[in-house]
């Protein structure tokens, strides 16, 4: 064993790497002599009584004491674990420093609300209610009259961003992608009012966020 | 995104719907995808808790990496919303699948890695093996699931018993433990990692039976621990706790 330990400490990395996990689980089926000796509980004891027969020493089988002394004194499972961290420590980190840097995010995110606008600067929404329909936390609450002009607008659109779940239904459902869910997750609140959005709000957004959200619905629009 | 799939077939058996092939693989894969993401929490927070924090800082970064997947094919990080009766919401975007097989290839390196500090650890081994011993019987009796049955020597895996989406197409073998404790649970989750890895390389990807249940298995294992904590110290019920991989706020509901 003391030549098997050399030798494997001898061979290239790539090797012993594939080769631990097996050598683990030998010597986790070898241990059970030594596990008895650390963890011998009343329980085990009594609910187990065939381990005393299944851990008796068979000869040529499994490592032999001079294995398992020598694995113990020279802290070989110790000392290769230290120089996996070791190597490690040299290795780049693979922090973000946060609000300097930022992950990447995809087209498909789902942050905050935003209502959209025409390039005109005519508001999308038809006040078809179908968001407020399909919102399974019924965070959206809609009323809509007609307008001077006859086009049927809302009068109210609010969001309890407290209640939304951000499952992204409602700009699923939405059929002139009016009520998108942005790119911007950074909107926390110091209290519970400012996270309830009226219709004012969500239009701010959408004027604030428009090139990104367009962006994100034309890089997407292939699996729409 | 496992939740939804479970919900997802319990509609599609009621309403007899086929789910097309791709959608199949796609749930599968990111099945699988979420059993890494959860082992990698599971195992690495259960080691934390007896005391290496190393591995799971480790195991992190993979997680992250893993996260952003969910995040590139449905939009949110956790609460995906993707998979839905019938199939999924939209499809998998360009280039993902060939990131998801970067990652998958050095995956095995970076266990390797973390098994090296952990499997062979005298520290490790000295907490876990022998502590919280199920037998197969006792498994049945409290209505234990998924890694919990296993280790303890039961080969049951309803991806192997009643196989759905596409697991019956895919190749992978079930780990099972033989003594049942803490230990022999850990081997499993390690290499349930491994063949995760398998069925994806192969062709595509699972999902936990645990969370396939409609009845959440954390209140079931968390009763069990009163019969595995007998003769142990009190250290041994963190270890103990850390192996059944519950999380209290699904043991109230």
């Amino acid at each position: 064993m003391l030549r098997n330990v050399i030798r494997a400490a001898a061979v290239p990395r790539v090797q012993t790497r594939v080769a631990l996990p097996a050598m683990a689980r030998a010597i986790h089926v070898s241990s059970r002599v030594q596990a008895q000796n650390t963890n011998d509980y009343r329980a085990n004891r009594e609910k187990f009584p065939e381990d005393e027969v299944s851990t008796r020493f068979t000869p040529g089988q499994g490592p032999t004491i001079l294995d398992n002394a020598s694995q113990s004194l020279l802290l070989t499972e110790l000392v290769r674990g230290m120089w996996v961290v070791l190597e490690s420590f040299f290795r780049p980190p693979y922090t973000l420093m946060y609000p300097f840097e930022k992950g990447a995010l995809s087209p498909r995110f789902r942050g905050e609300h935003a209502l959209r606008r025409y390039p005109s600067g005519e508001e999308r929404c038809i006040a078809c209610k179908l968001c407020e329909a399909i919102c399974p936390a019924q965070a959206i609450t809609i009323e809509a009259e007609p307008r001077e002009d006859g086009s049927r607008r809302t009068t109210r659109y609010d969001i309890d961003m407290t209640k939304c779940i951000y499952c992204g239904f409602c700009q699923e459902a939405c059929p002139v992608d009016a009520i998108v869910e942005g790119p911007n997750y950074e909107y926390a609140t110091e209290t519970h009012e400012e996270l309830l959005y009226n219709k004012e709000k969500l239009l701010t957004n959408g004027d604030k966020w428009e090139v990104e959200l367009a962006r994100n619905i034309e890089a997407d629009h292939l699996y729409r | 995104m496992v939740n939804e799939q479970a919900y997802s077939l319990a509609v599609e058996k009621l309403l007899n719907i086929e789910v097309p092939l791709r959608a199949k693989y796609i749930r599968t894969m990111f099945a699988e995808i979420t059993r890494v993401m959860n082992h990698c929490m599971s195992v690495m927070s259960h080691i934390m808790d007896v005391g290496a924090l190393t591995p799971f800082l480790w195991m992190f970064e993979e997680r992250e990496k893993l996260i952003e997947f969910y995040e590139r094919v449905s939009g949110a990080r956790m609460h995906a919303a993707y998979v839905r009766p019938g199939g999924v919401s939209l499809d998998i975007p360009r280039g993902l699948l060939e990131d998801i097989h970067i990652w998958a290839q050095q995956f095995g390196q970076r266990m390797d890695e973390a098994e090296e500090l952990i499997t062979a650890n005298r520290i490790w081994k000295g907490r876990t093996v022998d502590v919280g011993r199920v037998t197969a019987k006792e498994a049945l009796d409290w209505g234990f699931s998924g890694v919990m049955l296993r280790g303890s020597g039961v080969n049951w895996d309803l991806r192997k018993t009643q196989p759905y989406d596409a697991y019956d197409l895919v190749d992978f073998d079930v780990p099972v433990g033989t003594k049942g404790d803490c230990y022999d649970r850990y081997l499993c989750r390690m290499e349930e990692m491994r063949q995760s890895l398998r069925v994806h390389l192969v062709s595509d990807g699972s999902n936990r039976p645990y969370r396939c249940k409609i009845r959440a298995p954390g209140f079931a294992h968390l009763a069990g621990l009163d019969f595995m904590a007998k003769g142990h110290f009190i250290p041994d019920v963190v270890t103990m706790i850390g192996t059944m991989d519950i999380v209290f706020g699904e043991v109230d509901r």
